[in-house]
């Protein structure tokens, strides 16, 4: 699986932690309130604490540090792209270096620094929330987050079930992938020499019977649940229904809490 | 000038929680005109073997050398012996894409770098070994059926002409007479000085057609000789996950009891050797 080694996003990471059995709409709640929190953060004692949250919710969700390091590997180059505009862009007075009409300044070190690191802390705390969620329940949880938007005619179960099916396929799209290219590439195709055109082409033979095979496979899960009378989302009962108890209304209190301090402390120091 | 493999193992990734062992210290050679069959059950790393055959994946420990080239990261030598390795996947005609029938068997020979009148004889060639009418060449493979489609995309490996052809459960989804047509293919490849490898779980299947089989249980190999020495060999031995077909069963018992003497997988001498036993009793 050489295409998918080390990427950890989105993957679901088995333990039986607090955090693990919590609500998924609890979690979904705390991960978006978090963002724009994070986002609202501009000094680093504030930033500070949001890294301690996330080491301490990752110690407490048995999650492995590598993984959780890794999580952010397939947007580094988008975090170190934005730093790099910071630096040159942000203008001021004391410029570090030039690199022709460039100037990086202190100025912009430090914005492209805190901006790195907004960003990276974005990605980890959604990495937690898929790391200790697992698919269905997170689709669960999406579902009863969009339940509102049903009055305005928004299919909430669909675009859940939609999502979970999603998920779940990826991981078997890669080992198709691999082994159609395998197949290819014992006749002979090349996807290393050649200029982008011949490369991009080189492609065709691996793409057209994805697809043909995608399409086999949507159709038969379509007949499978067609025929165990899948038939949307109206009248459609749980295994295990949603619940919103004390562990909940505690973790949800503790994160307000902590939020709290957080937006005080940001205004100050 | 042979396939031979000495030593070779083989861990998926290793180091990490999910680390496998899938080869473990195999060896085995494989000569030019033989059926070589590699018999295993699910997971005894049968499709990883297959993959370093045509250096598909590179040896972590141990060599693969085909006709004295040795399988290393070097893209020359793995060119080269691509081209004389063919390698049929399981439910080869998952990888299909071309518009026309002879699109898709040129797709090999063309990439081997071959054009023009050469490269149409080819397909016709394969198309001829694999007995597709010539006015197939301008069908549509994806409108074909299953055991044609089948055809061609096996005919695609053989338009390379390799020296060495590999088939990873060529049998699968085929039923008894796909089945026949493709041992007898396989027969006739034998013929042409090709050596074939044929990887399945099916032992019965081996044991009827080829002239060495090679039994791997958890990346090991078990055993290894012709059908009649495995046949005695896994008298002796219970390896994990291998069913045995009924007429070998049938054989050890007889064989236990003393009603006949040699064990054997082949029906008719089976049935010579009861009346035999059956006239002494007279």
């Amino acid at each position: 699986m050489s295409l998918i080694k080390g990427v950890t996003l989105g993957q679901y990471i088995p333990a039986d932690s607090f955090i693990h059995k919590l609500d998924p709409r609890c979690k979904l709640l705390i991960t978006v309130l978090s963002m724009i929190l994070i986002f609202m953060s501009g000094s680093f004692t504030a930033m500070a604490m949001w890294v301690f949250l996330i080491i301490f919710t990752a110690k407490k969700s048995q999650v492995p540090a590598k993984a959780l390091i890794r999580s952010a590997k397939p947007i580094l180059v988008l975090i170190i792209f934005t730093s790099f505009l910071h630096i040159f862009f942000t203008g001021g007075d004391n410029i570090i270096f030039s690199i022709g009409p460039l100037k990086a300044s202190a100025e912009g070190a430090v914005t492209a620094f805190r901006m790195g690191l907004r960003l990276y802390l974005l990605v980890l705390f959604t990495a937690l929330l898929t790391f200790t969620t697992s698919p269905s329940e997170l689709s669960d949880g999406l579902e009863a987050a969009f339940g509102p938007f049903k009055r305005f005619g928004f299919p909430a179960h669909e675009v859940a079930m939609m999502m979970t099916i999603a998920l779940r396929f990826i991981p078997t799209l890669f080992e198709e992938t691999e082994r159609i290219i395998n197949a290819q590439v014992s006749r002979g195709a090349d996807f290393v020499s050649g200029g982008m055109i011949k490369r991009a082409k080189a492609y065709i033979p691996v793409l057209i019977p994805l697809f043909v095979l995608v399409f086999k496979r949507a159709d038969t899960l379509a007949s499978a649940m067609e025929a165990r009378c899948y038939r949307g989302g109206k009248g459609r009962v749980r295994m295990y229904p949603l619940k919103w108890g004390i562990a909940e209304n505690k973790a949800l209190a503790v994160f307000v809490v902590f939020s709290a301090a957080v937006i005080y402390l940001n205004g100050r120091i | 000038m042979s396939l031979s493999v000495k030593n070779l193992s083989f861990t998926y990734n290793p180091g990490l929680p999910t680390e496998a062992k899938a080869l473990q210290d195999i060896s085995f050679n494989a000569e030019k005109g033989e059926i070589l069959s590699i018999v295993g059950h699910t997971g005894s790393g049968k499709s990883t073997l297959a993959m370093h055959l045509n250096g598909l994946l590179i040896p972590q420990s141990g060599e693969v050398v085909i006709d004295g080239i040795k399988t290393d990261s070097d893209p020359k030598n793995l060119r080269k012996i691509r081209q004389c390795v063919g390698l049929v996947f399981q439910y080869p005609e998952q990888q299909i894409f071309a518009e026309t029938v002879s699109d898709e068997i040129s797709f090999g020979p063309f990439n081997w770098g071959l054009r023009g009148d050469a490269l149409e004889k080819r397909v016709l060639d394969a198309m001829e070994l694999i007995g597709l009418d010539v006015s197939f060449a301008s069908a549509n493979p994806f409108q074909l059926s299953g055991g044609e489609k089948r055809r061609v995309a096996i005919a695609s490996v053989l338009a390379s002409e390799p020296r060495y052809l590999v088939l990873d459960e060529p049998t699968a989804g085929l039923d008894l007479s796909g089945v026949c047509e493709l041992i007898c293919l396989l027969k006739s490849m034998c013929e042409k000085e090709i050596c074939v490898i044929h990887i399945t779980h099916d032992l019965e299947l081996a044991l009827n057609i080829s002239d060495r089989i090679l039994i791997i249980s958890e990346g090991t190999v078990t055993a290894i000789g012709t059908p009649s020495q495995i046949s005695e060999i896994l008298s002796n031995i219970n390896v994990k996950g291998l069913i045995l077909p009924d007429i070998l069963s049938l054989s050890y018992e007889l064989n236990k009891t003393g009603t006949i003497k040699n064990i054997t997988s082949d029906p008719y001498q089976l049935a010579e050797q009861i009346k035999e036993a059956k006239m002494k009793c007279r």
